[in-house]
Formats: C-alpha cells, sequence, structure tokens
C-alpha cells in the first residue's frame, strides 16, 4: 500500500509558516468538520483511530481523553508538551520550522474534543525561533478567527498561550511540565492524583506531545479507519521518524510505524559514514536501551523494540552508533545527561546516578576493577519507580539504559577493567549496595 | 537553607542594580490574564531580565516578588532550578555547545577546541572583551545538525573552523 506523508506535507513549500500557504494546502479545512461532531464524538474516533501518544510512552490518546471526570463544571486546560530535550529526539522543533500551524490546528481539534478551554504551548525555552513562529502562527489564526470567542460560529470558545520554559529536561515529565506551569521549579508530582483528575491550577489537564494532537486534523478530515489502516495493528498512523549520530542522511522522515531500524539507516539513512558498520542503534531516546547489529530488523513500531529488551519506542529517534564506538563512552555520555538532568527530588534518581557517572569515570580513567561491572548493575536495580522507590521515571530511564548497554555490550566494559584486580582500592567498596 | 537566603537577598551585592524596568513591568502585567493566578509570568519576567543584564540580580528577584506578590525567596527557588537563568554574568552572546549522544558521537569536543582556538575561551568561561560566553549544553534538540551548536539564540551545525569562525564573527 502506497503511503503519502501528511504531517510533513508542508516541508518544502515555500513560505509553509503562513497562514495562506497553509490554508491553501487545506490547512485548518478540519475545523468546520470536527465542531459537526460533539466533543466526545470527536473521542470516540481518535479511540477508534487507534492513535497512541508520540511523546514517548505510546498510550491511547483516546483512552487518556476519556479519562477526564465527566460533567465537570470547568475550566479544563490543555498542556502541549513541546518540551522536546530527549537527546536524539528533534521532530517537534523540525514541525514547528517548517509548519507552525499544523500545530495550532491540532491543539483547537483536540481541545474542542475534551472541553478544554485554554490551552497552552509549553516550549522548551532553548527553542527561540520556534517559539517565535508558534507565536506568530497562533496570532495569525487569532486573526482569521480560528482562537478565540464562538470559533467559526461552533460556540466554542477557545485561547491558546505560549508559555516558554527555562532549561530543563525533566519539565518534559508531565507533572514537572505543569509545575514549570506554574512557574514554579519543575519537580515533578506524586501521581494519584492525576493530571486529568488534577492537573494545572488544581483543574483537570489534558496533557499531549506535539506530534500527537498534529494527526487529529487528519483523522478528522480522513476517518478513524483511514488512520488504522497505515501502520500495524497495534500501532497505527505514521511517525515521524528522527535519525542521528554515525549516519549519512540525519534527519527526520515520516514513515508508517513499523518500519524496521535497518530499513530507515540503509534506505534514507543513507548508511553509515565512511563505510563503517552499524555497531548499535537506539531505537527512540536513550532511555530505551539499544539495538545490536543483529537486532536491526526489529519493527520500530511501540511493541518491536520490547522485544529485543528495549523499554520501548520512545520518541522514535534512532541514534546510530558505529562499529568503533567505544560503549562504555556512549553510557557515560547518556549517565552524565540524565544525572545533571535528574530535578534531584528522589534520593536513588539523584545518588544512584552521581555513582554510576563516578564509577563510569573511573573506568574510563583506568581505574576500575571488575568489581565496578556488577557495582554497575547492581546500582541499576536498586534505582527507579519499577521497584516503587521514585517520583517519576527518569531514574527507570538511567537504570534500563545502563541494563541494556551492560547487558549487550559486556566484554566492552570488561575489558576495560580487567588489567584492576578486584584487591585494588576503589571507592566502589564503600558502596553497600 | 531559606532563611539564610532571604537576609542575603536583600543584603547581597546585586540587591540595588539591574532590577525589573517599567518597560518590562508593562510586558509582563499584559500577560497576568493568560493564568488564573500571577506566578506562571515569573519565568517570562526571568527571561527578561537575563536577555537584558546576562544575569539575574537579586534586585530583578526582589522587584519580580513584588510584581507578582510571591516572596523574594520563592523567585529564587524558581530561578535556581533553570538553566538559563544565571546569577553570574555572561557575556553578551552565547555559544552553546551541545554536548549529547548525538552530537559527541560527530565530534562535540572538536567543536570546543575548535571555539577556543578561535575565541581564546572554554566551556564555563567568557571571553576577556565580555563578548563571548561558553558552555556546554545539553540536547539542544537539533541532532540532525550535529554537532550543533547555538549561538545567540540561532541552532547551526558545525561543518569546520572556518565556517565556526564566521558563525561566530557574524553573531
Amino acid at each position: 500500500m502506497s503511503f503519502t506523508p501528511f504531517l510533513t506535507k508542508m516541508v518544502g513549500i515555500k513560505n509553509s509558516r503562513d497562514i495562506n500557504v497553509y490554508q491553501e494546502h487545506g490547512g485548518y479545512a478540519s475545523l468546520k468538520k470536527t465542531f459537526e461532531y460533539t466533543p466526545d464524538e470527536v473521542v470516540e474516533i481518535v479511540k477508534a483511530s487507534g492513535l497512541r501518544g508520540r511523546g514517548g510512552a505510546g498510550f491511547s490518546c483516546g483512552m487518556k481523553w476519556s479519562f477526564l471526570p465527566k460533567g465537570h463544571e470547568g475550566p479544563i486546560y490543555m498542556a502541549i508538551n513541546f518540551d522536546e530535550s530527549e537527546p536524539g529526539t528533534f521532530k517537534d522543533r523540525y514541525l514547528s520550522d517548517h509548519d507552525p500551524h499544523s500545530i495550532v490546528e491540532g491543539v483547537i481539534t483536540s481541545s474542542y474534543a475534551t472541553k478544554v478551554s485554554m490551552a497552552y504551548i509549553f516550549i522548551r525555552g532553548e527553542f527561540y525561533a520556534q517559539a517565535e513562529y508558534l507565536e506568530a502562527a497562533v496570532k495569525q489564526a487569532y486573526e482569521a478567527g480560528f482562537i478565540g470567542k464562538n470559533i467559526l460560529g461552533s460556540g466554542y470558545d477557545l485561547d491558546i498561550v505560549v508559555h516558554r520554559g527555562a532549561g530543563a529536561y525533566i519539565c518534559g515529565e508531565e507533572t514537572a511540565l505543569l509545575e514549570a506551569l506554574e512557574g514554579k521549579r519543575g519537580w515533578p508530582r506524586l501521581k494519584p492524583p492525576f493530571p486529568a483528575i488534577e492537573g494545572a491550577f488544581g483543574k483537570p489537564t489534558v496533557i499531549n506531545n506535539v506530534e500527537t494532537v498534529c494527526n487529529v486534523p487528519h483523522i478528522i478530515n480522513n476517518g478513524a479507519e483511514w488512520f488504522a489502516a497505515i501502520g500495524t495493528e497495534k500501532s497505527t498512523g505514521s511517525k515521524l521518524y528522527g535519525i542521528s549520530g554515525h549516519i549519512n542522511n540525519p534527519g527526520v522522515y515520516e514513515f508508517p510505524l513499523g518500519i524496521t531500524a535497518r530499513e530507515l539507516i540503509e534506505g534514507v539513512g543513507g548508511g553509515v559514514p565512511n563505510g563503517k558498520k552499524v555497531k548499535g542503534a537506539i531505537p527512540g531516546g536513550i532511555c530505551m536501551g539499544i539495538l545490536t547489529a543483529s537486532e536491526l530488523d526489529c519493527p520500530l513500531d511501540f511493541e518491536g523494540p520490547r522485544e529485543n529488551s528495549c523499554l520501548g519506542l520512545g520518541t522514535a529517534g534512532v541514534i546510530v552508533l558505529d562499529e568503533d564506538t567505544c560503549m562504555v563512552k556512549a553510557l557515560r555520555n547518556i549517565v552524565h545527561f540524565l544525572k545533571h538532568e535528574s530535578c534531584g527530588q528522589c534520593t536513588p534518581c539523584r545518588e544512584g546516578s552521581g555513582w554510576m557517572l563516578k564509577t563510569l569515570d573511573r573506568m574510563l580513567a583506568g581505574n576500575g576493577t571488575p568489581a565496578d561491572v556488577t557495582k554497575l548493575v547492581a546500582l541499576a536495580d536498586s534505582m527507579g519507580s519499577m521497584v516503587g522507590k521514585t517520583i517519576c521515571g527518569l531514574a527507570d530511564g538511567t537504570a534500563w539504559a545502563a541494563r541494556g548497554f551492560i547487558s549487550k555490550f559486556r566484554n566492552e566494559f570488561e575489558d576495560m577493567v580487567k588489567h584492576n584486580s578486584d584487591l585494588k582500592q576503589s571507592s566502589s567498596e564503600v558502596l553497600n549496595v | 537553607m531559606v532563611w539564610q537566603i532571604k537576609s542575603s537577598l536583600k543584603s547581597g551585592p546585586t540587591a540595588s542594580v539591574d532590577g525589573f524596568t517599567d518597560k518590562m513591568r508593562e510586558v509582563i502585567e499584559a500577560d497576568f490574564k493568560n493564568y488564573p493566578t500571577k506566578r506562571p509570568v515569573i519565568l517570562k519576567a526571568l527571561h527578561m531580565v537575563q536577555d537584558e543584564y546576562k544575569y539575574v540580580s537579586d534586585k530583578a528577584m526582589i522587584d519580580i516578588a513584588a510584581l507578582v506578590e510571591i516572596s523574594p525567596a520563592e523567585v529564587l527557588d524558581t530561578m535556581s532550578f533553570y538553566d538559563m537563568y544565571t546569577r553570574e554574568k555572561r557575556g553578551k552572546y552565547d555559544i552553546g555547545v551541545c554536548v549529547s549522544l548525538s552530537c559527541e558521537l560527530c565530534g562535540c569536543s572538536k567543536v570546543k577546541d575548535m571555539v577556543k582556538e578561535i575565541i581564546g575561551a572554554a566551556p564555563g568561561e567568557t571571553t576577556e572583551d565580555g563578548k563571548y560566553s561558553v558552555y556546554d549544553m545539553e540536547c539542544i534538540g537539533a541532532c540532525e545538525y550535529a554537532p550543533a551548536v547555538l549561538i545567540n539564540h540561532k541552532l547551526f551545525k558545525v561543518e569546520d573552523k572556518e565556517q565556526l569562525k564566521t558563525l561566530i564573527d557574524n553573531v
């Protein structure tokens, strides 16, 4: 079945960020159609389409929307997660560079379905230009009457505000995002209560990723069956795949869900530079784990990576590591990132990531011992909410990344320390894990 | 130790300089209608201060606290969490070098060396004339440009030293 990209259809068109150009290519046509349905009917259509969240967790979008309390007096808020800070992920930024109106249209249709009166687009602070593009698009949409009071005579009122973050990866975690939206430090909250019940400013709040809401106008325009026929049975629709690292053609490419890592790397990716081979490929976001060269035929849908001992598809931002990459250094880069970005609330995350980093640094400096490798795995096992110990999943991510790299490339870790015996005094002895 | 911070904010060296101006106040007051409480605007207010003075002074935090009707310590609490607000003065133009995985794989340490050769400052340093500050950044969401840099609010891919020098000179 041939596939025509729809999320990226404005890429390459001159002045694609302008509302007139956007409308010439069918933009905002979904609004009129959306208002012909009741909000609950739109939720059912999105449920039937099988749309799953594109922010990393892959939860059913329609089902998440149905968690909102029924008959709530209001207000209900929407927070669009544009915090995009996961290494290897740049699809949302790409979308806003080329097509910010598709984001606005997605927000309007999704807000209508969830009876939202105020939608905040939370964009990370470092995306200066992208915040400007979004604000310009929102302004144009207000002027055209697509946002505001009684949109297109439907009786539906909506306001959209762009809220800039200030440099914190953890604000991509939904409850930390709410804290940052409220003008506080980005400390994740304990759940329950869930945002659908008590979110922004204590009110029911829907939180969706940028790419997720961008699908909704297309589902309205073409129908749930059309969407469900793309991709695989459990992972419907198309995905914005990112590919970067040791690759000839880094970029964002839209494909139906289910393309394999090998097809992506050797196809549009153009293969690894200098004719080298792939040693590993991270499917989507550094916490997910890593696929070895022999696992590259893994389909990149929400199920495939799980069957290859990865946490999941994540954001589908593939990072390619070639045959000359030192996996200990690669893990060190990942742990350094997560340690820096840990909010610090929970001891296992704050201390565990710091210990892991020190241990890896000691190993890379030539002072590690074989016991250090065992300790790294033990540390990973003691972190994270899988064992019920932390408020959010960052510790799980760190743990999973460490487990994945060490289990699949253990020889590299052991080679790095084999010249030192366990008798050599090292602070890992003090760990008592 | 919040009690210690409260007393030092009002008696510190920057307690009376580089505050929140009336012009800034006008812009921020227009945003109050966007939120059910006043506090959300402080992120934008702090951005305005950081962009204007290249750091956040004690006075700015005291002024913002008064505007938003919270305590200065609460403004400090928020401000100290985020990477984009600094207590130390930065150079006029920021040069952020991404050091996350894709950029490290594509040679970010070479980029840092090149920056040092071009302007004489390494990450964490500001040039003597105060024009540029260099610092490490975590993933800036531009992995297709790896090794990526954020120079004066714009994202670029670094090709070679010549091109990087041109980017820095034409900031």
